[in-house]
Formats: C-alpha cells, structure tokens, sequence
C-alpha cells in the first residue's frame, strides 16, 4: 500500500457574485485522496468544479475552507507564497498548449527555464538536458529553435508536457490536456504519458470529461458534479458497477464505436435536463432536478457519503442503510 | 433516387507565402433525398474547406481547380450569385460549431426566428411557426424561450435554437459543422437523440462534420472517411464501424478509448501531409504500415469492396 | 515527430543560424509587403546618413555655424545655394541638414530614456494589477501624463538656460508616461494568460516573467510607437526651438529656422517653407516605416 501523496479534505471554493450571499459554489466540499503512483482520474462536466479544483491544488486558487495536503503538509496557500521546491515536485500541463506556451518563446526557452531554475545548469549542459527532455516526449531535438506556432497541437502539448517533467517533478496535474486534440494524436499523447508516468514514477492527477479514456487509462476515478464527488472508486469498478444516477447517466451518453461497448451502457437511464447554475444550488443532492429516481428526501436533505466497499464511495440516498 | 448533392473529383488549393497548398484531393461525395451522411476526419483533413466550397465561402486565396457540385442538379460551382442566394435561402442551412457565434447577441430569439421565416417568404404566424420551431428543438418552457436573448441560455440550449432555426425553414439540405463539439456529453446526447427524432419525421437530408467517430456512428446513415483532402472510405455507418477497410480507419477507431476497457492502441505514427508537396501517390502513404511500392507513386481509386462501401486503398482490387 | 537521428548528427550552430535567417526574412517579407513602408526606410536611411555625414556631404560646411557673407544674404534659390540663403546668407540646404543632427539626437535621446522608463513602469503596473503597486505606480503615470511638454520646458527653461539638453529633459519627462500607458494594458490582460501562469509556477522570478515573458508579447506596439514616436518627438523639439527654446542659435534647428523665416514671408518664402518641408518629411517617412514595424511585427493567427 503506497504512501498517500494528495489529499484534498472538504475543500471548498466559492467565488462571489455581484449580489450579497450569492456565492458561486465552483467547488463546494470534496475529499479526495491519491497514492504515490496513482492515475487518478477527476472527471466531470462543465460546472463541475473539476478545474477549479485543480487550480486549488497547484495554488492558482486559494481555497475558501478545507485543506489541500501535500506529502502530510499543508499546502493550501497561493503559489506565489510556495517554496521552490514545492513547486519543482508539484506540476501542471494546462488543457490549451495555444495559451500555455508563450508564443514569442523558442521550444528550447520554454522548457530551459524549469531546468535553470531548479537544476543550475546553464550554456551547453542546459541545452543538453533540454534536449534529453525532448527526446523522452518523442520530439525531434530540432525543436529547440522553434516557436509554438511552428509546430502542430499535439506536438506543443508534448512541449508542454516536456516542461512539467523538466523540474524532476514527483506529481504532475494534467487539466483536460488532450481535449483539444485529434484522436490519434490523443492516443501518441497518452502513450507518452504512461510510459512516463513509468519511468519517472510519477503520480497523475488528471481532469477530464472522457469516461473512455480513464477508463483505459486511470487507476482511480472520482465523478464530480455541482462541485461536490458523487462517487468514487478503482476504475474497473466504477464502470463494471456504476452506483451513482449520474455516473449512469454519463456513461450512457458516451457515443461509442464498438457493439461491445455498447452493451456495457445502463440502458434504463438517458440523460436528461442540464447542469444547473452553481450560484444556485439545488437543496438537498444537487442531482435531483435531473434523476429519474429522486424522492422526496432527495429534495431536501444532502446525501452522506456511503461506502459500498472498502475503496468504492457513493453520494446517494439509494444507498442510505436505514 | 437522384442525389440531391453530389460532389464530383472536387479539387481546391489555397495560395500563400510559403506557395500553393493543394488541400482538396478529389473529393467525391453524394447525399441522397432524407439521408444522414457523415464526414468524419481530424483536424486539417479538409472537410471544412469542403463545405466551404459547397457554400462558395471559401476564402479568397482559394482556388477550385477541378469538379462540380451539383445540387438538384445544378453546378453550385458556375451558378450566377442570384441563384447561389436562393440555394443558401431555401436549398442549403447550415449550423456552426459554436452558438454563440451564430446567434446575434443583440436580438431575442423569437427575433432572429422571426427574420429567418420572413426571409424563407414565409408571411403569417410567424410567432407561432418560431415557437412550435423552439418546442420542437426540446426548449423547455418554449414561450419563455421566445423572449429571451442568447446570452441568458445555456451552450446546449443555445445550439438546440440554433437546430431550431435550421430546421424551421424547411430547407432541403442542413449541413452541421462539429455541432456538438463544444457540448458536454450528457448535452451532446440529447441533442444528437434531437436531430435523430426530427429527421425521422423529415424528408430533410443532413451531412454532419465531426472529427467525433462515435458521434458520426450515432446520426449518419452513411459515413466518409476523410483524410488529408480525399475520401479514402465511404460507406454504411455498421459496415464501417463493424469492418473498416483502409488502414487509416482501422487505426483511427484503434487509437479510440474503449468503455470496454480494451487496449488503446499507440496513435498512428507519422504527421498529416505537408500540403505544400503532397506525396504524389496515396496521401497516407508515408504513414501507412502496409504500403507497397505503387502506393507511392499512384493515387488509388474509389474500389466497391461490399455492398455500397467504397475503400480508396490499394490493398484491395 | 519519430525521428531517430541522434543529436550528434545535428549541427546545433547551423540550425539556430538558419532558424534567426528564416526569423529574419519573414520579417522582411512582411514589412516590405506595403511599398510605401519601403520608401519610408529609405528616406530615413538617407537622413541618417546625411545628419552622420553632414560635414563632409554639405555644400557649405561652415554655414553651419557663425557664418555671416551679407553679399549673399537673401538669395533666392538657384543653383549656386540650392535652397536659396537666410538673411546672414547661409545656405539653406546645408543648415537644413546639419539641424537634422539634433532632430535625430533630440528624438534618438527622449526615446531611449522614456521607452526603458515607460515600459518597466507599465510592465509592473499591469502585473500587480488588482493590487497597491497597480495604483501607486499608474496614479504617479496619470501625474506624468497630465504634463505638456511644451509648457514644461518653458519652466524648465526659466529655472535653468534654455538649451538642447534641457529641451530633451523636458520632452522625456512629459514622454514615459504613454509608454507606461500602452504597456500597462497589455501587461495586465497578459498576467492571466496561462503561459505566465506556467512560468509562475516554475519558479521563475519576477524580472524574469516581467522582462523575459511578458514584454516579448509587446514588442510589436512598442516600437510602432516608438518608429511613430520619432517623428512626434522631432515635431515636439521643433516647436520648442520654434519658441526659443532647445538648440540656440547659431547652431541651426528646424523649429528656429522656421521662426525666424517666418518674419520673412511672404517675400523670402524660402527660409520659413524648407524648413518646415524637412519637418513634414521626416515626420511622413517615420509614419510610414511605422506602418510597416507595425506590419512586421503583427501577430499572426494559428
């Protein structure tokens, strides 16, 4: 049982509104805990809070209440106030390698800085630790000299990609960082993840709304919506034996390919309604506007958090023991 | 049946700095009366340049080097601009991939409705016409929806008005640029089961372009395969799902993650083509595992391998 | 993308070479797309080389200084004195070319000192946006801005001598704060882009983001405006010297010469009307270079 590298407990993240005591409840209480060598998969729709919740961890957002704990410490607070060495062990790839990769910059500056910074290299040994960290990405070491737009999205991707791994990180973030992309490309990409996460004994924390793809490539996976976990579990679990209405209802609405896959979709659920708006929170579970299987208690009071077995949790009163 | 669109050896390039990028490769396509066809490609394939062309939207450093688009029977290619407006009025609609763009900001629904059914000559009940429009699109509380402006909808509910409008017009030909592309999948899935349930009550026809397999699989009737500016494989939606033939389908549905947790293989090796100098024989060749020596130098033809499914490969005579 | 080669085989020298060529002719391809930008390169190429060469390239070197031939006073232009002579009877042309010795030195000085100013200012300002250093920094800009040069080197010159030195002082003092302006904008819509972020979250330290992120997203406005910026700058120095103030005589200006031949018009046209003609011209060439540096440096999309 590997040691527990993230954890988030009862995090929180409220922006405010214009109006008084409207608050947009982004992320709105969520435990989350991930081993050393863990792929865990965060995945949710838009209004989830899945972002958000990344965000918190790297310290792009301050949380409103809860912890978020790093290796045991307490590291809930801006970046900007973070160690160095923090920061060299936490990273993120962002979803849009467009924005995340400043276009006036060669490839070879973007992923040197991380090097000098946190390495002391500079002149020739700097450029050849780049290069190295091109070359375990799969990219041609020509590279070096050119800029973002030269080159195709996957390809920045893996730059970016690149840049996270150049600090010798121990955990990296990755929002969303093949949504953009094309298939095949997204199939190289996560290859190069793997391999990586094996070479480098990575941790993964990875946010998505593709069920398909966690579901061949994460260990974990928690379901978020309306800002608060709905389930959680090991992944074979969570799709062989989806509990959650709502995990159903996604998995359902994948458009598969194959006829095997689609006897794997819960037949009797089809998705219905939409997201409500996060500054406006459904009482009781938030799910209720849209669960063909909502009561009255549904409407009124919030579900507790109820372990159908030793690592599979669900947020429903389905699963209430009285 | 005649087709009513049938794309013939289109051939399109685009002039730039760096020289000429001979995109469009002889695309050949047809789309029968209250059929549902499907263009599926990654990005840069070119089926966007395809139904630009289509629409004579193309940018001006395009240039159409060969074929003919024929639309119940007439070359869109050659016809005057008067002519080309009533085909974009009352022939061809089209929905974009992203709704806000599409919708003016400044108007109500009920508005833009309302100009779209006069302009398609329609002159009483437009009212009424707009909002049967919007419940037929699944918008609840449809009166409401008449009122309000776009930005006060959601994504999904604003792409549903934007189907609405398309199809309140009673044209013959809708075509549908990634229009769930920007959707959640929960919202995606009702739209798509949407566009499903009144097509079956039309005798409207659909091309749907996505780079999405499993979205194409869900509407089309038909699907073609497109890569680096040619069809390289057309056919049933099952059959191609079930047997696909070219060697860029397979690893295309391949490289797809599976709910059933298979294998997801490594991607397919290799880049699109630089349009600037095309391999001179098939497109995909530099890519392809099993190529042979004449794929190098010739562009394999369209080959009926099945029934009604088509496969531009070599590996098949 | 699977390229093999090892690094050994690639000569690092001779691709960073062709990378900077490549970098370089696009450039110029698309600064030399609009003609007329051309032109005005050229005709700022041949000002600068007529203000560096003067001396050896004017007719009359001495008519630059204390020179007085009242034989020759007032000619009209022939082809003796091409633009005909002042009422001390030196040569127009030449002193019109020795003045654009100081036009360029006054716009070459005020740039150099206000841009490096202005941008740093407007870097920090926009990103500690949100925070005290935003207001501190761009309320002591708005000061700045409130100030016309014209009337600061009026004052300028009352509390010192008034002289090309003190002229550039003023004009430098009242210029930073457009910069900070302009920078100011952009830096504080850059600070949430993702990439600072990513850079932020390095470790990188606050010049680095500032100077090395940051600013080479503004390197397009900055020097359109700077190429703009000369010819503002040169008219602002003229109309100083038109007053009085900046470069006294008999070293010559643009601004003195028209002033003093001003009193002169209608009959001796040609003393007040060459000058202000240079003014024009140097004016309409660094406007059109700016067309093209802003051409040249515009982002291109995807």
């Amino acid at each position: 049982m590997n040691d527990i590298i993230l954890e988030m407990k009862n995090l929180k993240k409220y922006f405010p509104t214009k109006k008084e005591n409207m608050y947009v409840k982004a992320v709105d209480g969520i435990d989350v805990s991930i081993a050393e060598g863990d792929f865990f998969g965060l995945i949710g729709e838009s209004g989830s809070g899945k972002s958000t919740t990344a965000y918190m961890v790297m310290g792009i957002y301050e949380p409103t209440a809860g912890k978020v704990l790093y290796r045991k410490k307490d590291i809930s607070i801006p970046s900007v106030q973070r160690s160095l060495s923090l920061k060299r062990e936490l990273q993120i790839v962002f979803q849009d390698p467009g924005t995340s990769l400043n276009s006036q910059r060669t490839v070879g500056q973007i992923v040197s800085l991380p090097v000098a910074i946190h390495k002391r290299l500079h002149g020739k040994k700097l450029k050849n630790k780049v290069i190295e960290y091109l070359e375990e990405v799969e990219l041609p070491a020509e590279y070096y000299y050119k800029h973002p737009n030269e080159i195709g999205g996957g390809e920045k991707q893996l730059v970016a990609i690149a840049r996270a791994l150049a600090t010798d990180p121990s955990m990296i973030i990755l929002d969303e960082p093949t949504s953009a992309l094309d298939v095949s490309v997204q199939a190289k990409i996560i290859n190069t993840l793997r391999r990586l996460q094996n070479n480098f004994d990575l941790s993964y924390l990875f946010i998505t709304h593709d069920l398909s793809l966690m579901r061949n490539i994460a260990t974990r996976v928690g379901i978020m919506y309306l800002g608060k976990i709905v389930e959680v579990g090991p992944v074979e679990e969570l799709f062989l034996r989806p509990q959650h209405p709502y995990t159903k209802m996604l998995i359902s609405s994948i458009p598969v390919v194959t006829k095997e896959e689609e006897k794997l979709r819960p037949k009797n659920i089809k998705s219905k309604g939409e997201i409500p708006s996060p500054v406006n929170v459904p009482p009781g579970c938030g799910f209720h506007t849209r669960c063909s299987l909502a009561e009255k208690i549904c409407k009124e009071k919030e579900p507790d958090i109820i372990s159908i077995s030793e690592d599979h949790q669900v947020k429903c009163h389905l699963f209430d023991t009285d | 049946m005649e087709n009513l669109l049938e794309i013939k050896d289109l051939h399109v390039s685009f002039k730039t700095y760096d020289g000429i990028l001979k995109v469009l490769n002889g695309i050949n396509l047809n789309v029968g009366v209250g059929e549902k066809v499907s263009v599926v490609g990654e990005t840069g394939c070119g089926k966007t340049t395809t139904l630009k062309s289509v629409m004579r939207l193309l940018a001006r450093n395009a240039i159409v080097d060969d074929g003919e688009i024929y639309f119940k029977g007439e070359n869109l290619l050659t016809i005057s601009n008067k002519k080309l407006n009533q085909v974009r009025n009352y022939g061809i609609g089209m929905i974009f991939q992203d709704p806000t763009a599409a919708l003016n900001p400044v108007f109500t629904l009920g508005e833009q409705l309302e100009e779209i059914l006069k302009a398609n000559g329609i002159k009483k009940n437009r009212k009424k016409d707009g909002i049967d429009a919007l419940k037929l699109a699944r918008l609840p509380d449809a009166e409401r929806m008449y009122e309000s402006y776009p930005f006060q909808l959601s994504g999904g509910m604003r792409q549903r008005a934007c189907i609405a409008m398309a199809l309140s017009t009673k044209k013959e030909l809708l075509f549908a640029d990634e229009p769930t592309t920007n959707l959640d999948v929960t919202i995606q899935d009702q739209v798509l089961r949407l566009i499903n349930k009144l097509y079956e009550e039309r005798q409207m026809s659909l091309v749907l372009i996505t780079h999405s397999l499993g979205v194409a699989r869900e509407v089309a009737d038909r699907v073609y395969v497109m890569y680096a500016g040619s069809i390289i494989e057309s056919g049933k939606t099952r059959e191609i799902f079930d047997n696909p033939k070219h060697p860029y389908t397979i690893g295309l549905i391949k490289s797809l993650p599976k709910l059933t947790g298979e294998e997801m293989a490594k991607g397919i090796p290799g880049r699109i083509p630089n349009y600037l100098h095309p391999p001179a024989g098939c497109r995909f060749y530099p890519r392809c595992q099993h190529s042979k020596s004449i794929c190098k130098e010739k562009k394999p033809e369209m080959i009926e391998v099945d029934d009604n499914h088509y496969v531009s490969c070599f590996r098949y005579k | 993308m699977d390229n093999n080669v090892k690094q050994e085989n690639i000569d690092f020298e001779e691709l960073e070479k062709k990378q900077k060529w490549e970098t370089v002719s696009k450039l110029w391809y698309k600064f030399s797309r609009n003609k007329l930008s051309v032109v005005g390169l050229v005709v700022i190429i041949l000002i600068i080389l007529a203000a560096v060469f003067a001396p050896y390239i004017v007719p009359y070197p001495e008519h630059g200084g204390p020179y007085t031939d009242f034989m020759n006073a007032n000619k009209a232009p022939s082809s003796e004195y091409l633009l005909g002579t002042d009422i001390f009877g030196r040569d127009v042309l030449s002193r019109i070319i020795f003045a654009l010795r100081g036009a360029l030195s006054i716009g070459i000085v005020v740039l150099a000192i206000s841009v490096p100013i202005g941008v740093t200012v407007g870097l920090i300002g926009g990103y500690f946006s949100g925070t005290w250093i935003e207001t501190v920094v761009m309320r002591i800009t708005d000061v700045f801005l409130g100030i016309p040069p014209l009337i600061l080197a009026l004052a300028i010159a009352a509390m010192l001598e008034p002289n090309l030195t003190n002229s550039m002082i003023a004009i430098t003092v009242s210029w930073w704060p457009w910069y900070a302006r302009l920078i100011y904008g952009m830096s504080s819509s850059l600070r949430n882009e993702p990439f600072i972020r990513a850079a932020e979250l390095t470790g990188a330290n606050l010049p680095h983001i500032l100077f090395k992120e940051i600013l080479p997203n503004c390197y397009g406005p900055i020097f359109t405006k700077m190429t703009l910026d000369m010819g503002w700058v040169i008219l602002n120095a003229a109309s100083l010297s038109f007053v009085g103030l900046g470069e006294q005589p008999p070293i010559p200006a643009l601004g003195n010469m028209v002033s003093n031949g001003a009193d002169y018009l209608p009959d001796y046209w040609w003393m007040a009307i060459f000058p202000a003609l240079a003014i024009m011209i140097i004016i309409l060439a660094f406007n059109l270079l700016g067309d093209g540096v802003r051409d040249m440096l515009a982002k291109e999309e995807g």
